[in-house]
């Protein structure tokens, strides 16, 4: 099993214990997971991407085999179908995206056209949702979380999409999957980092309903404690228990 | 809540994310500080679990997860931890 939401490098609200790749290891190591996807934090925050993607890959060249790039592409500058090409053709295991820190509206074409090429070139596009909890957000990080109408017009744009939604609670998650038909729903994958376990059970009513196979493994890190995900699954109702959960790692190029 | 020894936070909330228990732990010690899960009871297991893995010794571990609870409430409120408080 992969982490399919963790980042290396620092968070520009809050002073966070050394976010680094070698760290990231061992974490991983201990959590009993195969490797992860693994962002550029800063990324979101700043407007040209490319020095950014170039930070990651640096950072994560000594640890390939377990860290996979998820770099950043952002379709409203020029040549992004170049910098796609470029990443996919350095490793890139999943495309980044930020609309909401970007200024995009849940039609954006430039999203739309970014998601297809993605679907083209089989890789998925990684969408957060938050990164901290609005009651702890800096005055400063003024984006919002992602919306229900940005995720659904993705889900719609093609056949070939693949979206994996990190950050999701209950109401986004239901909000997006139950106004989708049910091909629409197999393109997006959501991890459950930020859903509710007992005594409101909320993941254990959304395996019942939408089903394990919409969801993969996501930690967060290192921005969250990554011991959440598994405190999840292992509260889960005895008839739940070890849900068919999706490997991200298992998403074929 | 540094200057006022009387006051023992807890860790509950959903809110507590990585780096912040460290930090409280380095702020006021880990007398001061009491394990809870308030509502959410997968982030209060999460809890226990980081507390394990922040370079506590086994005496502090214990301190945070019951022995500071045991100390602070009345008599009788934690059968369990009678005489090993």
């Amino acid at each position: 099993m992969i982490d399919c939401a963790a980042y290396v490098g620092s968070y520009p609200f809050r002073q966070l214990p050394h976010p680094d790749p070698d760290v990231l290891i061992r974490v991983l190591a201990r959590e009993g997971l195969g490797g992860a996807w693994v962002g550029w934090l800063p990324a979101p925050w700043q407007r040209d991407p490319l020095a950014a993607n170039d930070a990651l890959f640096a950072a994560l060249e000594p640890h390939r085999q377990t860290l996979q790039p998820a770099p950043v592409v952002r379709p409203d500058w020029p040549r992004w179908e170049r910098t796609l090409r470029d990443v996919i053709d350095r490793g890139a295991r999943a495309i980044r995206a930020y609309p909401m820190h970007w200024g995009m509206g849940p039609h954006d074409a430039s999203m739309r056209r970014l998601a297809l090429a993605c679907g083209d070139a089989k890789i998925p596009l990684l969408l957060t949702v938050r990164f901290e909890d609005l009651r702890q957000r800096s005055p400063l990080d003024v984006a919002g979380d992602l919306t229900g109408p940005h995720l659904r017009a993705l889900a719609r744009a093609g056949e070939q999409v693949r979206l994996v939604i990190a950050g999701a609670g209950r109401e986004l998650l239901e909000e997006t999957h139950w106004g989708l038909t049910p091909d629409e729903q197999r393109r997006v994958h959501w991890d459950f980092a930020w859903i509710w376990g007992p005594p409101e059970d909320q993941f254990a009513h959304l395996l019942r309903t939408v089903g394990a196979e919409r969801f993969v493994y996501g930690t967060h890190w290192p921005l969250r404690l990554t011991q959440n995900p598994r405190a999840n699954l292992d509260l889960l109702p005895a008839e739940l228990r070890d849900p068919p959960i999706v490997d991200a790692g298992s998403f074929a190029r | 809540m540094l200057d006022t020894p009387n006051v023992y936070p807890d860790l509950s909330g959903s809110g507590v994310d990585r780096g912040m228990i460290d930090a409280a732990i380095d702020v006021l010690g880990v007398r001061r500080l009491l394990w809870a899960c308030d509502l959410t009871m997968e982030t209060g297991l999460a809890k226990l679990r980081a507390l394990e893995v922040i370079g506590l010794s086994s005496d502090d571990l214990a301190d945070v997860r019951w022995r500071n609870a045991a100390r602070l409430f009345p008599a009788g409120t934690f059968p369990r931890c009678e005489g090993h408080a």
